[in-house]
């Protein structure tokens, strides 16, 4: 007869091995860096050269995204699990491009919103998105996502270089969870029988 | 109505319906984390389970056997890589285990 003792023995190894398996999930880390450059070289700009911070972001971020795909399309291959159902490319592409489409209907119907204030609004819908996106995908974004929504209130009471204070707060809201990220194990030849 | 002396001389409810197969807590922790995902690799199974290649293997071959899992063999880097996943069987097995052990969970009154 099954002895119930032993059951909870093996209950409680379950419970660790599933526990186990969602604290080593791995971060693509190049992707993490390549939006912290993204961001670190864009938000600047508007302190910097404000003329080319616009068309920076516009032109940047297509190019940043087809990077990504490819990235996470390498990131994958190196993954030991498959997600039986993967919305990572819905939920960012189309994050995305319903960001830019609420600004860009903002800035054409409030005409109050145009110029620095657009930009505040953005950095809050964004770190809103990003707070989603810790719901859905990365823990870490629960915390980055509301402290995007603070910094872009708070970057208009900023008389200098507060876009570039974001800029860096936002990079190292990407980049320092990347440093606690497990690495990746050495693919080992398997010794399965048969 | 019935004794208390009844249950306890029949044990807790549920444990005539466990499945023998996934009461080895190897192949059980392989299903459930099967159950979350569409496949996992070996390796990263064996890690997870903390299990040594041979157990391992002798274990998912005892799944392999019952049509619990399937497995697809594939090449990466030239080096080949099992993946492995949960099949319908599998899936109402471990459910109607999991079910049991509920049922003995409930029965214990902790």
């Amino acid at each position: 007869m099954t002895d119930t003792h032993q059951l909870q023995q093996d209950l409680h190894y379950v419970r660790e091995v599933v526990s186990n398996a969602d604290r080593g999930r791995r971060r693509p880390v190049a992707i993490y860096w390549l939006w912290a450059l993204y961001v670190l070289i864009g938000y600047p700009l508007k302190d910097f050269a404000p003329r080319y911070s616009g068309l920076f972001f516009l032109m940047g971020w297509p190019v940043c995204f087809v990077a990504t795909v490819y990235l996470a399309h390498r990131f994958k291959k190196t993954l030991g699990v498959r997600p039986i159902r993967d919305r990572s490319k819905l939920f960012w592409l189309g994050g995305a491009l319903l960001i830019l489409f609420c600004v860009a209907a903002m800035s054409a119907a409030i005409p109050a919103l145009r110029g620095q204030f657009i930009g505040q609004v953005a950095v809050v819908i964004v770190g809103i998105f990003y707070f989603l996106g810790g719901v859905h995908y990365d823990r870490s974004f629960l915390w980055l996502g509301p402290l995007l929504c603070v910094c872009g209130l708070l970057v208009g009471f900023v008389p200098h270089y507060g876009w570039t204070a974001l800029g860096i707060v936002f990079a190292l809201g990407l980049i320092v969870p990347t440093l606690f990220t497990p690495r990746p194990p050495e693919l080992s030849a398997e010794t399965t029988p048969g | 109505m019935s004794r208390p002396s009844d249950s306890i001389s029949r044990g807790p409810r549920g444990l005539d319906q466990l499945d023998a197969l996934l009461q080895h807590r190897g192949r059980l922790g392989a299903m459930v984390l099967l159950s979350a995902h569409n496949e996992i690799n070996f390796s990263t199974l064996r890690d997870l389970l903390k299990e040594s290649d041979g157990n391992l293997g002798a274990q998912l071959r005892k799944l392999e056997d019952a049509q619990y899992v399937g497995v697809k063999k594939e090449f990466q880097d030239r080096k080949p890589v099992s993946w492995y996943t949960l099949t319908a069987i599998g899936r109402r097995a471990l459910k109607a285990h999991l079910d049991a052990l509920e049922a003995i969970v409930r029965s214990a009154n902790v």
